[in-house]
C-alpha cells in the first residue's frame, strides 16, 4: 500500500492534501460573537424598557421645607436610596435652591447607625420656570458612601441632577438625571425621585419614602 | 486537477481557520482546570522526542535528529447538559408586582431548568524544528492553544414576560465567550552525552483573550423582574494581553530505551494577568443609553503546570509509558473586572473601588495521569491504546458552567502511518473523555436584610466563604458532560 501511494502520487500532492484535511475542521467551528448577543438583547428588552416622565408640571408653589427624598435607580428600582433634602423656594426671584445628603441605610450601613447622615452636602440652585414651576437642579459628581448604598457594598458616583416641579407644597417629584460614573459607567437614565416632608425628630433611616410621581 | 483541488482545498481551510482565529472546545478541558493540551494525542507528554516536546518538555527536542514539520489538529465534539436547580434561586416572588425576584410560574422556568451545549470545534498545532546538523541538539518554533477555549450555548425557551429567557438558565454565568491562551514558542534542547541527560528551555509569548456575555444584575442576583417592571441585565466583557512565561525540562535515558522526563511550564506572566478591554453594561429596564462601553481591565492568574513521566520500550516493536501532571489552579481564586478609569481601583475588601465584576473561582490545584503502550503491527505502523484520569480543581461550591470542570476518565485509540521512505508520518487517534455527573446541592437562602428576616431572600454566600463584593448567582443543579476528541495530523521531515 505504501509503495502504492508512493508511486502514483506526486509527493507535493500528498502533502499539500494531508495538510488540507489537517486544517479542514478548523473552518466548522462557529464563533461566539458577544457584541452581536448584547445588541440582540437591548433589542428584544426594548419594548419592556420604560422611560419615566417628571409628569404634568401645573405652577410654581413654595415647597421650601426639609424633606425625605427617595431615589430609585433604575438599576434595582426596589432599593431606593435615601437623602434628607431642604428646599428653598424664592417665588419672587423664581429659583429654587436644594441640599442633599445621603443617609445611611440597610445593609451596608455597618456599624453607622441607620439614618445617620453620611457623605458631604451636595447644593445646587437653578432657575424655577415662572410658568409650570419645572427645574432642574445639576448637583455635579456626588458620592454616595456605602453606608447609604442599599443595592451594592460599594461608593458610588455619579454625575447627579433632578428634573421636577414644584408639585405641591409639600410635595415635589420627577426624574434622576445623569451617569453613575464609578465604579462603572451606568446611565441613570429610568430612574425616579419623590420627596415628602419630614418631621421635627423624625428618623430619615426608617420614615415612609416616596421615590416616584404618582402614575 | 489535482493540483487545483489540493490549492484550493488548503486555501479553504486557512481561511476557516483565520477566520475565526483558533478555536477550541471551552474550558472543561481534556485535562485539569481550563488546560486542553492534548495536541500529539498519545505521543504528546514529557517523554517525548518529537515536535510536540516544544511545550510538555523542551529537552525532548534535543532527540530531533533532523528537521521537521508537525501540522496537527484536535477536532472535538462537546456535549453539555445544564439543568438548573429551582432551588438556587435568590428570590421567587408570589406577586410579580412587588419586589425584586423571579415571579413564580413562567418566571421560575426561565431561571432554572435545562440548558443544552453541542459544539463541534478544532484547535491546531504547527511546529516546525530543527537541529541543524548538530547531533544532541533540537531548536523547534510552534504555535498551538494549551489553555481555554469557548462555548455557544443553545438558545433556551421563549418566554414572553422575560426577554432574557431565551438566552437559556446558563446565561448566569455565560451565554457565549471565549477564554483562551494561544501560545508561540521558541524552545530548545541540548543532550549531554556523558550523562544521557538532555534538557530544555522554551520561551513563550501567551496571547490570552477573555470574551464573555452573561446576564447580570447590580448586586449579582439573579432578579429577573423589579417591582414588576424588567430587572435582569447584560454583561459582556472583551479583553486580551500579551505576556511571557517559560518552559523548562529535563529528559534522562539511564539505559538504553528508558526515557525518564520532569518539566515545568510556568504561568504566563509569571504570576496575575492584567487583560485590557472594555465591558458593555446594561442593568435594569429603564432606557437604553447611547453607550453601554466602560474601559475595564481583568486581572487572573493562570497555573504553573509539572509534568513527568517515563517511558521503555523496543524502537519500532512495542513501548509502554506512564506519565502525570500537576497543575496549580489554587492561584485561580478570582477573575476581577475593573473600571480602568478609576483611580485606586482594586479588587480587595468588602468594597473594592472600581469594580464592574469580580467572579469567585477558588480552584484547587488538580492532578491528571496517564498510561499507554504503542505496539508496531507492521513496519510503518504503529498502533497506541491508553487511558486516564484527571482530577477536578473546581470544587463543588464553586462550579459553574461556563468555566466547568470534573474529574474525567479517558480512553484513547490510534494509529501512526510512517510513509514515503520515513519521510512522512499521519497520525490519527480517538479519545473519548467520561465525565462523571456532578449534581450541586443549592447554597440554601437568607434574607438579604438580617434585620429583616421575612423579607426579601438570596442565596447564601456566607456559608462558601464568599464576601458580598464577589456575589454570583447559585449554579447549584445537574452537570451532565462528554467530549469525544479525534487527534488528526501529519509531519514531515526534510
Amino acid at each position: 500500500m505504501r509503495d502504492l501511494i508512493r508511486s502514483r502520487t506526486p509527493s507535493w500532492v500528498l502533502k499539500a492534501s494531508l495538510l488540507s484535511l489537517a486544517l479542514g475542521g478548523f473552518g466548522l467551528a462557529g464563533c461566539p460573537d458577544s457584541r452581536s448577543e448584547f445588541d440582540e438583547f437591548l433589542d428584544k428588552s426594548e419594548p419592556f424598557r420604560v422611560v419615566p416622565t417628571a409628569g404634568e408640571c401645573l405652577g410654581p408653589v413654595d415647597l421650601s421645607g426639609t424633606y425625605l427624598m427617595g431615589a430609585a435607580v433604575a438599576v434595582d428600582l426596589t432599593k431606593p436610596i435615601r437623602f434628607k433634602m431642604v428646599l428653598a423656594v424664592d417665588l419672587t426671584a423664581s429659583t429654587i435652591q436644594a441640599s442633599l445628603q445621603a443617609v445611611a441605610a440597610p445593609p451596608n450601613n455597618g456599624a453607622t447607625a441607620v439614618g445617620t447622615l453620611v457623605g458631604e452636602v451636595y447644593t445646587a440652585t437653578t432657575p424655577l420656570d415662572a410658568d409650570d414651576g419645572s427645574f432642574s437642579l445639576d448637583f455635579g459628581s456626588i458620592i454616595v458612601p456605602v453606608e447609604a448604598n442599599p443595592i451594592l457594598a460599594a461608593a458610588v458616583t455619579a454625575e447627579f441632577a433632578l428634573e421636577g416641579c414644584t408639585s405641591t407644597p409639600t410635595a415635589s417629584c420627577g426624574i434622576v438625571v445623569g451617569d453613575i460614573t464609578a465604579p462603572a459607567a451606568i446611565p441613570l437614565a429610568g430612574s425616579t425621585w419623590a420627596v415628602t416632608p419630614l418631621a421635627e425628630g423624625a428618623d430619615p433611616g426608617t420614615a415612609a419614602l416616596l421615590v416616584a410621581c404618582p402614575e | 486537477m489535482a493540483s487545483r483541488l489540493a490549492r484550493l482545498s488548503a486555501r479553504t481551510a486557512l481561511v476557516g481557520l483565520f477566520s475565526c482565529a483558533l478555536v477550541v472546545p471551552s474550558a472543561p478541558a481534556h485535562a485539569t482546570g481550563l488546560l486542553v493540551a492534548r495536541f500529539g494525542g498519545e505521543w504528546g507528554h514529557p517523554m517525548s522526542d518529537d515536535l510536540w516536546s516544544i511545550y510538555y518538555n523542551p529537552a525532548g527536542l534535543s532527540l530531533l535528529n533532523g528537521t521537521k514539520l508537525v501540522v496537527s489538529g484536535s477536532l472535538a465534539w462537546r456535549s453539555f447538559t445544564y439543568t438548573r436547580d429551582p432551588g438556587a434561586i435568590d428570590d421567587i416572588l408570589s406577586d410579580p408586582a412587588v419586589g425584586a425576584g423571579t415571579p413564580e410560574g413562567d418566571g421560575v422556568l426561565a431561571n432554572s431548568g435545562v440548558s443544552t451545549l453541542s459544539n463541534f470545534v478544532a484547535s491546531p498545532f504547527m511546529a516546525f524544528g530543527t537541529n541543524f546538523g548538530i547531533e544532541g541538539f533540537g531548536v523547534g518554533v510552534g504555535l498551538y492553544v494549551p489553555i481555554g477555549g469557548q462555548s455557544i450555548w443553545d438558545p433556551g425557551t421563549k418566554r414572553d414576560a422575560f426577554p432574557g429567557a431565551d438566552d437559556a438558565p446558563v446565561r448566569w454565568w455565560t451565554i457565549e465567550g471565549t477564554a483562551r491562551s494561544i501560545y508561540t514558542t521558541l524552545a530548545a534542547g541540548y543532550r549531554i552525552p556523558a550523562l544521557r541527560l538532555s534538557v530544555g528551555f522554551g520561551l513563550n509569548v501567551v496571547l490570552t483573550e477573555l470574551d464573555n456575555i452573561q446576564a447580570r444584575n447590580v448586586d449579582g442576583a439573579d432578579t429577573l423582574t423589579a417591582n414588576g417592571r424588567l430587572q435582569e441585565g447584560r454583561a459582556r466583557i472583551k479583553a486580551s494581553s500579551v505576556d511571557l512565561a517559560i518552559g523548562a525540562g529535563l529528559l534522562w535515558e539511564p539505559v538504553d530505551n528508558l526515557f525518564i522526563g520532569v518539566s515545568y511550564q510556568s504561568q504566563p506572566n509569571f504570576g496575575e494577568q492584567t487583560l485590557k478591554g472594555d465591558v458593555d453594561i446594561i442593568f435594569g429596564g429603564g432606557p437604553t443609553p447611547e453607550s453601554t462601553r466602560t474601559k475595564a481591565e481583568v486581572t487572573q492568574s493562570m497555573p504553573d503546570v509539572i509534568r513527568f513521566g517515563a517511558r521503555y520500550g523496543k524502537p519500532r516493536c512495542w513501548e509502554v509509558r506512564a506519565f502525570a501532571d500537576w497543575a496549580r489552579w489554587s492561584v485561580l481564586d478570582e477573575q476581577c473586572i475593573l473600571n480602568a478609569t478609576v483611580a485606586g481601583r482594586s479588587c480587595k475588601g468588602d468594597a473594592p473601588p472600581g469594580k464592574i465584576i469580580i467572579i469567585p473561582r477558588n480552584w484547587t490545584d488538580a492532578w491528571g495521569v496517564r498510561a499507554g503502550g504503542s505496539w508496531w503491527a507492521a513496519e510503518g505502523v504503529e498502533l497506541v491504546l491508553g487511558g486516564g484520569w484527571d482530577g477536578t480543581s473546581v470544587p463543588d461550591e464553586m462550579l459553574e458552567p461556563a468555566f466547568f470542570d470534573g474529574e474525567k476518565f479517558h480512553a484513547t485509540l490510534g494509529a501512526k502511518f510512517t510513509l514515503a521512505d520515513d519521510k512522512l508520518e499521519l497520525m490519527v487517534e480517538y479519545t473519548q473523555l467520561f465525565y462523571p455527573d456532578r449534581d450541586i446541592a443549592a447554597r440554601g437562602r437568607v434574607a438579604r436584610d438580617p434585620a429583616n428576616p421575612d423579607g426579601p431572600t438570596w442565596s447564601d454566600i456566607d456559608s462558601i466563604g464568599l464576601r458580598e463584593a464577589v456575589r454570583v448567582p447559585d449554579a447549584a443543579g445537574l452537570y451532565e458532560h462528554s467530549i469525544g476528541v479525534v487527534e488528526i495530523g501529519a509531519s514531515y521531515r526534510f
